[in-house]
């Protein structure tokens, strides 16, 4: 279980690292801060990616344009359910899954 | 009504008034109040980054250089694009603006319930597109209504094309129950249907080119910064070329050059800014929709920007993005220069394309380019007025010269401005003409879905979606 005092990264992508990274950041900066979680979201572009996770520590990544990022040491969520609010709670289901492995 | 709008937004200026209104629509759906207030106040921050801030320190940075370009060179091409957030702003700062986001989910609901369309469109800050040629019409025209009705007729156009593409792109992206109005994404989408059919024809539809081996190739080309500063080098070799003896002139050209890739990086993060406010709204309508949406079976109409992650779109993208440099020096009778908007257009003009071509590269690759030429040249035209306009809203510009701001146009645009003030003795022929079409698209559509579904590009036996998603 996630402890308070562990902050969780999180790293947003989406094609321009502006639109929709942003909406989906605020979704679960909310989420986190509701469920009394320290968590850091960083917002970048879906090209640069897997270059990011390289280069950096994170928990997991939620992408807004496609998956397949090439990335293999830390878990790729689709984002789009943030936007649509379809599948919404499988998605919190998956994150919660991943932050209490991780 | 209009003239007094125009004395409050002169008074106020956009940064001030669009929040206001923001707010005030996001008290009326039950917003909780501090949460509306933060979200108005970060629209503030946005368009106060982007008007007051970086389109400044682009245009006197740039202007100088393209300014001694016309006048040394005779390099025709005084029109600088600083970006699509200089027009959704200039968008969301008319009277259309204000009024944009209740009518266009009136006409949405509207459509929907005659069962003129299956979509429901969610992106409401994309409406923004819609309310730009209505703007621009309105001040063209200087006739409010006729700026509506384009206005509301993009949007119309836009969810009849969005029903249209749905299946094929909900396959290629993998993105079931979506669908992209989405006014860029959908740009090229008229251009590909033709060369698709002509490809499909002469065999060429059959040739397929691996985009990842393209697109390890293309290396460092591969970022929109760094082409933004080739484009800025190339800018002040032609306009300071004969002065290259001078250590001062080398100083300048790099100091153009970074300066542009600042610009490049540095304006998402503005925008970041301005969607984080709008955000609230959006989730707001969402909550408020989406329930009923999904009960009808409804696709939520979302932004292209979600298809662009896609290895052909990216690859088809960066290919169009490098053609575009030479395209915008050697074009006959272009006047514009795209700097802002390099790394955006050529990849949201891909995004439907890619979809309908099913993934192929080289047709993609014709019809975007194609696409990217269309709209230098509706650039061009827009951009005679532009800055005009953005004077009369309130917008102030640095003085730059013989170099001006001008407006990135894409294709869906470019048509709809066209259309919208075309009048002959009054008559409003353009509006009339693109309702005509419109109802026709409508009737015919929903006689025979199917064949349509095919001309854009949906085929049965096509197997899986080539995108994996591994969750």
């Amino acid at each position: 279980m996630a402890t308070s005092n562990r902050t969780v990264r999180v790293l947003v992508v989406c094609a321009d690292g502006a639109a929709t990274s942003t909406v989906v950041s605020v979704r679960l900066r909310e989420y986190f801060e509701n469920k009394g979680l320290r968590a850091e979201v960083v917002q970048g572009r879906v090209v640069d990616a897997k270059t990011i996770v390289e280069n950096s520590k994170f928990d997991l990544v939620v992408s807004t344009a496609g998956s397949n990022l090439g990335i293999t040491n830390v878990p790729v969520l689709n984002g789009v359910p943030l936007l649509t609010g379809i599948g919404k709670d499988q998605f919190y289901t998956q994150l919660d899954s991943i932050i209490q492995q991780s | 009504m209009g003239s007094v709008f125009n004395i409050v937004i002169k008074a106020f200026g956009a940064a001030v008034l669009l929040p206001l209104i923001i707010l005030v629509f996001e008290l009326a759906l039950g917003v909780k109040f501090s949460k509306a207030l933060r979200s108005a106040l970060y629209i503030g921050i946005g368009l106060n980054t982007l008007i007051s801030i970086l389109n400044p320190y682009f245009m006197g940075l740039v202007g100088k250089a393209v300014s001694d370009m016309i006048t040394g060179a005779g390099v025709n091409l005084p029109y600088v694009d600083t970006g699509w957030s200089l027009l959704a702003s200039l968008a969301y700062s008319t009277l259309i603006g204000a009024l944009i986001i209740p009518i266009g989910i009136i006409v949405n609901l509207a459509m929907i319930f005659l069962h003129w369309t299956d979509t429901l469109d969610l992106d409401l800050w994309n409406f923004w597109h819609w309310a730009f040629v209505g703007s621009l019409v309105y001040y063209a025209t200087n006739n409010l209504i006729y700026g509506l009705l384009s206005a509301i007729a993009m949007e119309m156009f836009l969810l009849v094309i969005g029903d249209a593409t749905a299946p094929t792109m909900q396959k290629f992206f993998n993105l079931p129950g979506l669908a992209w109005p989405h006014a860029s994404g959908q740009g090229g989408t008229l251009i590909a249907l033709p060369v698709k059919w002509i490809s499909d024809r002469i065999g060429l539809s059959k040739i397929q080119l691996n985009s990842q081996t393209i697109r390890n190739k293309l290396g460092l080309l591969g970022d929109a910064s760094v082409i933004g500063f080739i484009i800025a080098v190339i800018i002040g070799l032609i306009a300071w070329g004969s002065k290259l003896s001078d250590l001062q002139v080398w100083g300048s050209l790099f100091a153009l050059g970074i300066g542009t890739a600042a610009y490049i990086f540095m304006y998402p993060k503005a925008t970041a800014a301005l969607m984080e406010g709008f955000e609230p709204l959006t989730s707001r309508v969402t909550e408020l929709l989406s329930k009923s949406g999904s009960q009808r079976g409804l696709n939520f109409g979302m932004d292209s920007a979600l298809c662009i992650g896609h290895p052909d779109v990216i690859t088809t993208g960066l290919l169009v993005m490098l053609t575009t440099v030479p395209l915008m020096f050697l074009l006959p009778g272009n006047r514009i220069l795209i700097l802002g908007d390099i790394g955006v257009t050529p990849f949201f003009l891909a995004s439907a394309i890619t979809a309908i071509m099913g993934g192929n590269i080289i047709t993609s690759y014709i019809a975007t380019t194609i696409s990217v030429i269309v709209t230098l040249y509706f650039s061009s035209a827009v951009s005679t007025n532009f800055a005009s306009l953005l004077t009369t809203i309130g917008i102030a510009l640095p003085d730059t010269g013989s170099a001006v701001v001008g407006a990135d146009t894409r294709p869906l645009h470019g048509l709809f401005w066209m259309l919208g003030k075309w009048t002959i003795g009054g008559i409003p022929l353009g509006l009339i003409l693109a309702f005509v079409c419109i109802f026709a698209m409508l009737f015919f559509f929903r006689r025979n879905k199917k064949a349509w579904y095919r001309a854009f590009g949906y085929e049965e036996e096509q197997h899986e979606a080539r995108t994996e998603v591994n969750v």
